[in-house]
């Protein structure tokens, strides 16, 4: 994301809006629905957007196997 | 993300039980909050409030790099902070990154000269952020780092 645009907004009404990063390095995807706001993110070697899990205790386990940390999301967004 | 972060959602109407257990657990009483946990299930770094997804990245490398930082990895910390300013450069986290990392090079290598350095870069970027002001006592003189130095 060096040297190339950054900066992006979207007005009140918009109802999405996909942006397209340089370097290939991530896409955002951004959808209005309803009062919440859902991101997507599509990582830079992921194929996928985040595969989120639902079960913090398991997650635990598998960031102790795997020596990373969890990234916990109290949401209202739509699943 | 995945190469640092295990991710998971608790849904506030999905997961109503759910969501009341571990926001009691975590003091989470907002969506969106986001925290980084680390493997012994302890809050480590705190973000409420959506934010654009080039200041939500920026603020969590922010709470990797504060964790180097606390774990006395300096060197470490100071590389994270000023790839933050580097790779994020217009968000709200960069200021504080920029100050960050002329702390950490001060704690890496202990010498004055990293903060005063980090006080004249405030000079050239984010004079308005409360960074800019809590570092301007750098620039007075390298000796002012004896009062930071603890």
């Amino acid at each position: 994301m060096r040297g190339s645009p950054r900066r992006f907004l979207l007005s009140d009404s918009a109802q999405a809006a996909t942006i397209q990063l340089p370097t290939g390095m991530q896409s955002v995807q951004i959808r209005s629905r309803g009062d919440s706001w859902e991101q997507e993110r599509k990582m830079a070697g992921e194929k996928g957007a985040i595969s989120w899990s639902y079960n913090l205790e398991a997650a635990l386990e598998q960031a102790r196997s795997s020596k990373k940390w969890v990234l916990l999301d109290f949401t209202a967004a739509p699943m | 993300m995945s190469e640092n972060f295990v991710p998971v959602r608790v849904h506030v109407r999905e997961q109503a039980d759910e969501f009341k257990r571990l926001g009691e657990r975590y003091g989470a009483q907002w969506t969106p909050t986001i925290l980084l946990i680390n493997p012994a299930g302890e809050e480590r770094y705190r973000i409420e409030g959506f934010l654009p997804t080039e200041d939500f990245l920026a603020q969590l490398s922010l709470g990797l790099a504060h964790e180097a930082f606390a774990k006395s990895n300096f060197a470490e910390a100071e590389r994270r902070f000023a790839d933050i300013v580097e790779r994020y450069p217009d968000t709200e986290a960069a200021a504080e990154a920029l100050y960050w990392a002329g702390v950490a090079r001060y704690k890496a290598t202990d010498d004055p000269s990293a903060l005063g350095e980090t006080a004249r870069q405030f000079k050239k970027r984010y004079q308005k952020s409360s960074w800019a002001k809590k570092a301007s006592v750098w620039d007075r003189d390298e000796g002012s780092a004896a009062t930071a130095r603890q």
